[in-house]
């Protein structure tokens, strides 16, 4: 098979880091493969999608060695606008890479600059909107387009220059599941096409078609083979800081020597070995009764917001969150998520309908009696970090409700002691990692000792330890008295932590209770562009519904 | 979620004209509204521009804006019948006085202003960056410079968006921002425009490396996937407006429309 990419003793270096960001990289990815590049936040995984389109060394400048050879030709020579017809990129913030104000003109734009005739930018602007399934959408304005949308529309820029190689660097990452699945859809087709596709991804139950993986550390890479042989040994995944394969992990721990990575197969697997999970084990396992909530902190009656466009972000609304919950709200981009609880501290006022927590009507409370009892983290930590060091910020709301400089301290001490970044209480905000810096906004919200915690996507972005780390800490808070209320589109987050599930389409709740009930409601899931993680829907082969692998081991040894 | 594009979407007479036509006339408008003093010649351009707003069916998005309209008028209006002081007094007071001719200048100079401001105002609102960066192109105007425009303009929504998150978070944990004077308001402001800045300017950087992985600073001769076709009719526009500033020129050699 004629090679694509060839890269021999490549070295990279940041200007003004002393780190190498690339180690030492030789590896070989033949032409029409599909390649999988994992690894944990900061491993060069980046770096290395940018080094194939020249953008390092070019525009991002630093210490370069070693050779990159793409289609047998050595690029050392070539310009960042020479690669666009070689390599085409496509990133993680599908806001910040689109310019133009029409879909069409957006794909254009990459010919323009090449100098392509019309004649030619007309048709090919129709063949990419086809891959792209954006057909019929080539007037609209990118800005009124879907978030998944949009990320096709920056696939399509880039394939309107036909390069043979395709690379997506986490661009997956802020999409709702049926963004990411058509995506994926869209990328299997380019498979099929010949084209060389290579995708930086977190998320392991989404990786199924590739062909080969990749792994980085560190900037080396540690590891180059086969997916499913890769997948096949979680150990080694956990040991390199990746998210292992459930169905793979859970046969590790069931000490099975098979191990499939389809829930089909893995079925069989269970069958043929008489390992069969016992119904009548199941109360025992699931704890039955783990979900015994207290009085409700917050309510929601009849509650509608109409944005000044005149669209209905959220329609009647009734619902009641009870103290000491777990709540996960789930549902697509546009379901009206954040609008719901942006409701819960004011930050939205509902045009009808009245939102209460502990029982008093939040448009009769003070800014500052809310913020005493509802924390609010936002989806990116970057848009509410702003102090110099990590005790400014973290000490920014309880110094603005007005308490005792002695108390702001404890207070301040305690929320950075809980999100563990003791030590690190002088050090600026902007130069830590992003894992850390969802930590520093969390303990930013902590530290006025809210009843109330609400996160809007507090994984995404995080690597595999980054997340357990969070999570594990949202626990722990939750064990101690405080109502937890997530938006997330990591299904597996939800079955693993929440107790509680909130699913929203146009703007209505459709589902609210149990996380077990929810994920046993395959039709619903369905309406919802849901799918339930793939150790439940195994569960769900022998009528169990089971959340996580731990239930699953227990249940079967 | 905040809607801050410019752009109106609509398919007016006053949309359909040639964006190179459109950049001329706008100049033109400027130029006309610099050529007489005297506010009695400067009335009929002004009434124009109003009449313009209506057929381009953007009068909407311009109330919006009207603050910054007022603003200005208010401003010019002031500093012209303050600085003026030939003429007779009209009023005194407080040792400042306003004279006839100090308020026949401030009438002209308001009209000039919001009536400039309507212009351009106009152009965006009728005109995609795209086009405007066409009708740049076909004037000369080397694309590197037409691109720092059209960019500009991008990424306003951009650094207003990035500060209206940032709103939201420092809102949730009790700063406030919607109460007390005008003053402490603006103050309380202050801290939030550096993340505002340094998040906005992270997207641009993004933005940078995105369009130069499409080969932005190609060597080729940049080609234009957009065509418009230049019509007779705005050759009429610019011939007419170019006829009625040469007119103007000339009433004005003659000594007409001076205060």
């Amino acid at each position: 098979m004629p090679v694509a990419i060839s890269i021999e003793d490549l070295n990279f270096a940041y200007a003004g880091s002393h780190a190498g960001a690339l180690e030492n990289i030789n590896l070989k990815i033949n032409r029409g493969e599909f390649i999988w590049v994992a690894g944990p936040n900061r491993a060069g995984k980046s770096t290395f999608c940018l080094v194939l389109n020249r953008l390092i060394p070019e525009f991002l400048k630093g210490e370069f060695s070693g050779s990159v050879v793409i289609n047998n030709d050595d690029i050392s020579g070539r310009s960042v606008s020479e690669m666009g017809r070689m390599v085409g990129v496509v990133f993680q913030d599908f806001e910040s890479q689109i310019f133009s104000t029409r879909v069409d003109l957006e794909i254009s734009f990459g010919m323009e600059s090449a100098g392509c005739s019309r004649d030619l930018m007309k048709k090919r602007v129709g063949e990419v909107l086809e891959i792209a399934g954006l057909t019929g959408l080539e007037l609209r304005n990118p800005a009124t387009l879907s978030g998944g949308q949009k990320q096709r529309l920056a696939i399509a820029s880039v394939l309107a220059l036909e390069p043979d190689i395709l690379v997506l660097d986490e661009s997956m990452t802020d999409l709702d599941p049926a963004g990411r699945k058509k995506i994926l859809e869209v990328l299997k087709e380019m498979k099929k096409k010949g084209k060389t596709i290579i995708i930086v991804e977190h998320e392991v139950e989404d990786i199924a078609g590739t062909d080969s993986c990749a792994v980085f550390s560190k900037g080396r890479l540690a590891n180059y083979n086969y997916t499913p042989d890769v997948l096949k040994k979680p150990s080694d995944m956990r040991a390199l800081g990746i998210m292992p394969h459930p169905v793979a992990e859970l046969f590790e721990r069931l000490g099975v020597k098979e191990m499939p990575l389809e829930i089909e197969d893995a079925y069989k697997v269970l069958e043929k070995i008489k390992l069969v999970p016992d119904r009548a084990d199941f109360a025992k396992v699931s704890g039955g009764s783990s979900r015994i909530l207290g009085e409700p902190v917050i309510e929601f009656q009849n509650v509608s917001h109409i944005y000044n466009n005149g669209i209905a972000a959220v329609k009647n609304i009734n619902l009641s969150i009870a103290k000491g919950d777990f709540v996960a709200i789930v549902g697509q981009n546009g379901s009206g998520k954040t609008t719901l609880a942006k409701h819960i501290n004011r930050l939205l006022e509902p045009a009808e309908g009245i939102v209460r927590i502990f029982g008093d009507d939040v448009r009769k409370l003070k800014r500052s009696e809310i913020g005493l009892r509802v924390g609010y983290v936002f989806q990116n930590p970057d848009h509410q970090i702003f102090c110099e060091t990590v005790y400014d910020e973290v000490a920014f709301a309880p110094k603005n409700f007005g308490m005792a400089e002695q108390i702001v301290r404890q207070k301040s001490a305690a929320a950075i002691e809980t999100v563990g970044l003791m030590g690190q209480e002088n050090a600026d905000p902007f130069m830590l990692t992003r894992g850390e810096r969802e930590k520093v906004a969390v303990a930013s919200a902590l530290s006025a000792s809210p009843e109330i915690i609400i996160l809007d996507e507090p994984t995404t972005g995080l690597d595999y330890s980054g997340r357990i780390r969070t999570m594990e800490m949202l626990r722990k808070l939750n064990e101690s008295g405080k109502t937890v209320i997530i938006i997330t589109h990591a299904m597996n987050i939800v079955a693993e932590y929440a107790k509680t599930a909130v699913a929203m389409k146009d703007g209505e709740i459709r589902y609210n209770g149990p996380v077990r009930k929810f994920f046993s409601q395959y039709e619903l899931l369905g309406n919802l562009s849901l799918e339930a993680p793939l150790i439940t829907r195994l569960g769900m082969k022998f009528g169990i519904p089971l959340l996580n692998t731990d239930e699953m081991v227990r249940l079967l040894l | 979620m905040i809607n801050i594009e410019l752009y109106a979407d609509k398919n007016t007479f006053i949309h359909r004209v040639h964006p190179t036509a459109k950049i001329v006339s706008l100049i033109l408008i400027f130029a006309q509204f610099l050529v007489f003093n005297a506010p009695l010649f400067i009335l009929p351009e002004f009434v124009f521009l109003f009449v313009l707003v209506i057929i381009s069916g953007t009068a909407k998005n311009i109330m919006k804006m009207w603050w910054v309209i007022l603003a200005f008028a208010i401003m010019s209006f002031l500093l012209w019948s303050i600085f003026i002081k030939e003429g007779a007094k009209v009023v005194e007071f407080a040792g400042i006085s306003v004279t006839e001719n100090g308020l026949m200048y401030s009438a002209s100079a308001v009209m000039r202003l919001t009536g400039m401001l309507l212009a351009g105002m106009v152009l965006i609102y009728t005109t995609r960056i795209e086009e405007i960066g066409y009708g740049l192109k076909n004037l000369g105007v080397p694309f590197r410079i037409a691109f720092s425009l059209m960019a500009a303009v991008r990424l306003l929504p951009v650094f207003l968006g990035a500060g209206a998150g940032i709103v939201d978070a420092q809102e949730s944990r009790g700063l406030d921002l919607r109460g007390g004077s005008v003053i402490r308001r603006l103050r309380n402001y202050i801290p939030l425009l550096i993340p505002s800045f340094l998040y906005g300017m992270r997207n641009v950087t993004q933005l940078t490396i995105a369009l130069e992985a499409r080969g932005f600073s190609s060597a080729h001769k940049r080609t234009s996937y957009l065509e418009i076709k230049i019509k007779p009719s705005d050759f009429i526009i610019m011939f007419s407006l170019a006829g009625i500033f040469l007119l103007s020129v000339s009433m004005r050699i003659l000594g007409m429309g001076r205060l």
